[in-house]
């Protein structure tokens, strides 16, 4: 199964399912105006459960029958890890690829994505997807990592860039540069985060243009878009709001320069009523539709619809762009081969720096030296309100009744249940 | 082939009991209490599956009718429940002190869940007759009424769901019902003949035959237990109900967790398939567990693992909830 150059997906969640469903499976028998999705993703740690025995045993054929129903009907389904920690100081653990690669085969996935952060050290998970360095010795090891990732992954991992919380104070490279390098050292496909885009720009003054001159936009395999508020100057990509005009003009301005992409909206909270998702689809495909066939026709314009902001994009939106208009890129290049594996010192003090970080935003640890103790402050605080919030998610989901009208209710029906009908 | 399960029962049971008559009184209770077990396993299971063995998969009927999922699953009183879900959905009515009322007029937008879509709205109230009937109904009457009174009331309207259940083989019609009764119980019936033969052999020979009298008893209430249970939705009838709960997975998991995402149409359906237990979070009013079945959702980790939901950027690592 393939991406459409041109697909609209949505995040499967509980919460989006039945969207999802009639958007896809049932979409021509429903027969309302409702936008067709071409592709969905899936949280790959959430179906790792499913998929493994009530004694740890590995199983197969035990996706969520609403999953397979999709698979069934041809609707490629991406699994998306988020707990890989691909930029951690030491390389992915063989068992998290081993329950990812199932993940991929039991969703015959045409692709699989990941993150470029870190989201453990000191031996805490921070729950979160936390900036690397962008220097030399990091991107290394973030390369060897992702290599060692493909190499047990079945099918091709694309990466996604993050928005960062904070940033490194001995950054010696751009982001894109970081992707680019990233993306010649191991072959790697590449997740364009636009809304992560937007947060790096608003937060950290991330240059639009020059990012997207250094991207190597061949690599883009697929596109998210999300929501997000800002508060205070900074931008919070929260994925429970609405994608905001500037978000859906910087994806405007993206696909103008990559050319079309599939993209798919996220949505994890705050869903709103049906209309208003499927109103926010509706907004992101009609971006979607407006992008120039390819980047090399030069038409850099940004649609109508794409709302206020800055919708330019470099007259340099051209260079490298291989993609074909109606399927979506394959992935860039080969792996190149041989290349030197990480020196354990080179990890150990990436982990060291890791730690030191990890230790200050979650345990109360000092600011590492150059860090921006305010940044650092932010952190801690996004990170806390996080997993407050995924612990009242979790009581939910497991006491999801309220008591109260509960009781009465089934009292009602205890009391009616002796009258016969 | 139930017929020749039933001569086989039959035959082994008088068999056997024609062989124990003549034995001591513990020893016959013995072998009376283990043909009693084997008689009631009979019956329970030629009572449920007394009908004809399924079509091929693409030969059953499908439907999407939520009242007549809602009956397969519960009767009458689910197909009331699932009128008023939708009706409440709709911010038509409200429940107030166990029992269901209209809206006032002036304030049926009180109603938090109710879906802005007037047409939505419209369409729903045009086309199903059941809840034009109800709000009729509870408008006739003005004042709360009790689900049981709503169903005992709506009878005549309730009955074409059964009607068709049953036209299309969803349903036990009377004349299945009594031959499935019938069957099921012959032996237990035989059985009953057996002790009875027994008590009178042993009162000739002046035997206490005080327990095999009260075995007797039992045996009755068993038979009488077995008619007013013998499941009258037929094997179709359970195995479409069990493909819509499969084909609508997805349906069960948004509601239990984001009804705000649903149609008036999936809140029905969702109530018909699944039961209004279903509805987890957001309809409060509507989570008041269903008597017979208490839906079965596969809660994913996900639930807890979203990709993000936080501050500056996704975050990984959930963990923990599953």
């Amino acid at each position: 199964m393939k991406l459409a150059a041109r697909a609209l997906g949505l995040g499967w969640r509980p919460e989006t399912a039945r969207l999802v469903e009639t958007s896809t499976v049932d979409h021509e028998a429903r027969g309302s105006g409702q936008l067709p999705l071409g592709f969905v993703e899936v949280i790959a740690e959430s179906l790792m459960g499913a998929m493994r025995g009530p004694s740890g045993l590995r199983l197969e054929a035990t996706l969520p029958a609403s999953l397979t129903r999709l698979l069934r009907a041809g609707v490629p389904v991406v699994p998306h890890g988020v707990s890989l920690g691909l930029g951690s100081a030491m390389p992915p653990e063989k068992k998290r690829l081993a329950a990812l690669a199932r993940v991929c085969k039991a969703l015959a996935a045409p692709v699989v994505s990941e993150h470029i952060a870190f989201v453990r050290a000191a031996g805490s998970e921070t729950g979160h997807l936390l900036p690397i360095p962008r220097k030399p010795a990091a991107l290394a090891i973030l390369s060897d990592n992702v290599r060692r990732a493909q190499d047990a992954l079945p099918v091709p991992l694309v990466l996604e860039n993050i928005a960062a919380l904070f940033t490194w104070p001995d950054d010696a490279m751009q982001d894109a540069e970081l992707l680019a390098e990233l993306v010649h050292r191991t072959g790697v496909g590449l997740l364009l985060d636009v809304a992560n885009l937007h947060a790096n720009v608003v937060n950290h003054g991330l240059h639009l243009p020059s990012f997207l001159t250094t991207l190597p936009s061949a690599a883009v395999v697929y596109m998210h878009v999300a929501g997000g508020i800002e508060r205070a100057g900074f931008y919070h990509d929260t994925h429970a709001h609405p994608a905001s005009p500037a978000v859906l003009a910087t994806l405007a301005t993206v696909l103008a320069h990559v050319g079309p992409r599939p993209v798919l909206l996220e949505r994890d909270d705050g869903f709103g009523s049906r209309a208003e998702l499927v109103a926010e689809l509706d907004a992101v495909a009609r971006v979607l539709a407006t992008a120039p066939a390819s980047a090399a026709e030069g038409d850099t314009s940004a649609p109508a619809s794409a709302a206020e902001g800055d919708t330019s994009a470099p007259a340099s939106a051209a260079e490298g762009d291989t993609s074909a208009p109606g399927v979506a890129p394959a992935l860039p290049h080969p792996r190149p081969a041989g290349c030197p594996s990480v020196s354990l010192s080179a990890r150990r003090a990436l982990a060291l720096e890791q730690d030191a970080l990890v230790r200050a935003v979650m345990s109360g640890g000092p600011v590492p030296k150059g860090h921006d103790p305010l940044a650092l402050e932010r952190t801690r605080t996004t990170l806390l309100a996080k997993q407050q919030r995924l612990v009242e998610r979790c009581e939910r989901s497991h006491h999801p009744r309220p008591p109260l009208l509960t009781r009465v209710l089934r009292q009602l029906l205890k009391t009616t249940k002796t009258t016969p009908i | 082939m139930q017929w020749i399960w039933v001569i086989v029962w039959s035959a082994v049971l008088m068999v056997v009991g024609g062989f124990s008559l003549n034995l001591p009184g513990p020893d016959f209770l013995g072998i009376y209490f283990c043909l009693y077990l084997g008689a009631l396993l009979f019956a329970l299971v030629l009572g449920r599956n007394f009908d004809k063995p399924l079509p091929p998969e693409a030969e059953r009927p499908t439907t999407t009718n939520p009242y007549i999922l809602a009956y397969l699953r519960a009767g009458n009183r689910a197909v009331v429940v699932t009128a008023l879900t939708s009706l409440y959905r709709r911010g038509e009515v409200v429940f107030a002190k166990e029992k269901v009322t209209r809206a006032p007029a002036d304030k049926t937008r009180r109603n938090k869940h109710a879906p802005p879509d007037e047409v939505d709205r419209k369409a729903d109230a045009e086309s199903v007759w059941l809840e034009a009937h109800l709000l009729e109904l509870l408008d006739k009457r003005g004042e709360p009424m009790t689900i049981a009174e709503v169903a005992a009331a709506s009878e005549p309207e309730l009955r074409p769901v059964k009607t068709t259940a049953t036209r299309y083989g969803l349903v036990r019609g009377p004349d299945t019902m009594l031959r499935a009764a019938l069957l099921s119980l012959l032996p237990m019936v035989l059985l009953f003949l057996i002790g009875l033969i027994k008590i009178g052999i042993g009162s000739e020979r002046h035997r206490p035959v005080t327990f095999l009298a009260l075995s007797l008893v039992v045996i009755v209430i068993t038979a009488v237990l077995l008619v007013v249970k013998l499941p009258t939705v037929s094997r179709l009838g359970r195995a479409l109900l069990d493909a819509a709960k499969e084909r609508h997975h997805a349906l069960s998991l948004t509601a239990n967790r984001a009804i705000s995402q649903l149609s008036i149409a999936d809140v029905r359906l969702a109530a018909g398939v699944f039961g209004v237990a279903i509805f987890g979070n957001g309809l409060e009013a509507l989570t008041f567990a269903d008597q017979f079945t208490a839906a079965q959702v596969s809660t994913l980790s996900s639930s807890c693992g979203s990709s993000c939901g936080g501050g500056g950027g996704c975050g990984g690592g959930c963990g923990g909830c599953s």
